[in-house]
């Protein structure tokens, strides 16, 4: 299973990964990457850039560049359709390097979250190398808190802040792994509410999850809730977390959260 | 589904809750005896909460069936901060069914392990008025024992409306309805004790000096993590209504860890944590898993002084 990890060179990265990396003020991007994005050639992986503004710095690396406004379908379908024709052309993998900008004030801020957790649901059931680079003078810290809670791989001069993190566990379910407390439960329900929004059924396994308090719980009773149909599965959450969802008067017939081992 | 008792009335007349003084066994027997039968009589289910050796002269009496249920507080009673719960869960399904209830209730204060315990307990009886006061009508007859504590018998009588004496019941003179509760004063932290100053971004460095302090006295595992979750969920309210930040303290006192928050916050309710919540409600869930999660919570609130919140877990 892929399990979360701080990076402190992009040479760590290996398949499967989806790397939140945080660039400095005077960083640029495609310097920055240059390395990462040159070993594609050398292991034989198709190396595809998004972002705006990019050509023709970034031809001179990649095998394709795209401008994430001027595609003709989501992002994630033109991910999709280059990891499709990688291995058809005979590459190992796909290698992308996304440098997020901030969309337009008319985009909710929702739709990041969603694309970087389709991003990443990519990133593990096709073994494509995902690093998605922001750049710290364009996002405000917390934003780039929430961002990093859904990259289980991380790399850049900040430290990494986030208490939790969402991400892909096997091709059924997801696993959240840290701490869900006050400070976090908002967001944590948020990213919930975005995968049970694509999918009827949330696995998530608990395992790593070290704390998770009444404001978690209740973020997750409300999110398992707001549209009908769905369900959260919590896998392997501890006795606490077991005991304390019941005395919280949670584990009713309503809230369709079921707990299993 | 379970129906809240603060939404159902069997019976008009409101809740009773009547203090009945005897000394030993007998006297025991004689008054709780002629209340178990006169609510069987008028077809009244009857819940008797009592310690097991009490129960045991009872059950020679009267046998358990549909109408009689017999509980042993000698286990329940430990955690005082339940005990509204428990009372609510023991006469539920007589509620629901319409029927009229009786409880008979007495704590095991022979087994009272430390004066913080014994102190929760009286608050428990006082809290008893408040949380039924709009719910279901129901009589509750808290016999007490004056050969084992004579001196304890005025501060149940400033807990109960009534008192039963020689067959006839009469108002408790103690017993103020709007006055607020004379709590005791907290005894002062034993030495050497822990502090820890705490604000927004705290709570995890919060959780490592609790960790700290717990390992110390060989508390781990799932006690550990319920007493995390505990500390964490008073700590947050501090946070968030307390001010802004606390203060924690920690030490142990009789093979039990004591956490102390402070904070300046104010905590208006007395039942607030008190009542079970239901999967709907907002808030209010913190506190009663505090109350739920750790052996015994004092709480001591007031709107000049903030609030102090101790938790005690007993050690292993």
């Amino acid at each position: 299973m892929r399990a979360p990890r701080t990076l402190t060179t992009l040479d760590e990265v290996d398949t499967g990964d989806h790397v939140c990396q945080v660039l400095d003020r005077t960083e640029d991007v495609i310097d920055r990457s240059r390395a990462f994005v040159a070993d594609g050639a050398l292991h034989g992986d198709k190396v595809l850039i998004v972002g705006p503004g990019l050509q023709p710095r970034g031809s001179e690396f990649a095998q394709l560049v795209l401008d994430p406004a001027r595609l003709d379908v989501s992002l994630l379908a033109a991910v999709r359709r280059e990891a499709a024709n990688a291995g058809r052309e005979g590459f190992r993998s796909l290698r992308v390097l996304h440098h997020v900008r901030p969309a337009s004030p008319a985009k909710p801020a929702g739709d990041l979250l969603r694309s970087e957790l389709e991003l990443e649901e990519f990133a593990a059931d096709t073994g494509a190398l995902v690093v998605c680079a922001y750049s710290g003078a364009d996002w405000d810290p917390s934003t780039l808190d929430q961002i990093a809670c859904v990259h289980p791989h991380h790399l850049g001069s900040r430290p990494a802040s986030t208490a939790f993190r969402v991400y892909r566990a096997g091709r059924k379910g997801w696993a959240v792994d840290g701490i869900v407390d006050s400070d976090g439960a908002l967001l944590f329900g948020t990213v919930l509410c975005t995968l049970l929004a694509h999918a009827a059924t949330v696995r998530l396994r608990c395992h790593a999850l070290e704390f998770f308090d009444a404001a978690g719980m209740r973020a997750l009773a409300d999110a398992a809730r707001h549209l009908p149909e769905r369900k959260v599965i919590l896998e392997g959450a501890n006795e606490t977390v077991r005991l304390a969802w019941k005395l919280s008067g949670f584990a009713v017939p309503d809230i369709p959260v079921v707990m299993a081992p | 589904m379970t129906t809240s008792l603060q939404q159902t009335t069997t019976t008009p007349g409101g809740y009773r809750h009547e203090l009945y003084p005897y000394a030993g066994g007998d006297e025991f027997v004689q008054g709780t005896l002629g209340f178990i039968e006169d609510a069987l009589e008028g077809g009244e289910a009857v819940v008797v909460a009592v310690p097991e050796d009490k129960a045991s002269l009872l059950r020679a009496e009267i046998r358990e069936d549909e109408a009689v249920r017999y509980v042993d507080t000698s286990r329940v009673a430990r955690r005082p901060g339940r005990l509204i719960d428990s009372w609510q869960g023991w006469i539920q399904r007589h509620v629901e069914e319409g029927r009229p209830v009786r409880g008979i209730g007495e704590s095991p204060w022979a087994q009272v392990r430390s004066p913080a315990e014994a102190a929760e307990l009286h608050y428990h009886e006082w809290l008893l008025n408040k949380a039924f006061a709009q719910g279901p009508a129901w009589w509750l007859l808290c016999p007490y024992d004056v050969a084992h504590d004579e001196s304890g018998l005025r501060d149940m009588a400033r807990c109960h409306p009534e008192m039963r004496r020689d067959g006839r019941t009469t108002p408790c003179e103690d017993y103020d309805a709007q006055a607020s509760y004379p709590f005791v004063p907290l005894t002062r932290p034993c030495d050497p004790y822990e502090e820890f100053a705490y604000t927004s971004g705290d709570l995890l460095a919060l959780r490592g000096k609790i960790t700290a302090c717990a390992e110390e006295h060989g508390l781990s595992g799932s006690r550990l993590r319920e007493l995390h979750l505990a500390a964490t969920e008073v700590a947050t309210n501090s946070i968030r209504h307390g001010g802004g930040q606390g203060v924690l303290r920690t030490w142990s006192e009789d093979d039990r860890l004591v956490c102390e928050f402070r904070d300046a916050g104010y905590i208006e309710n007395p039942l607030t944590g008190r009542l079970r919540p239901n999967a709907r409600q907002n808030g209010g869930r913190g506190l009663w898993l505090v109350h739920q999660l750790t052996d015994l919570v004092e709480i001591r609130s007031s709107p000049d002084e903030g609030t102090t919140v101790r938790l005690h877990t007993e050690l292993p």
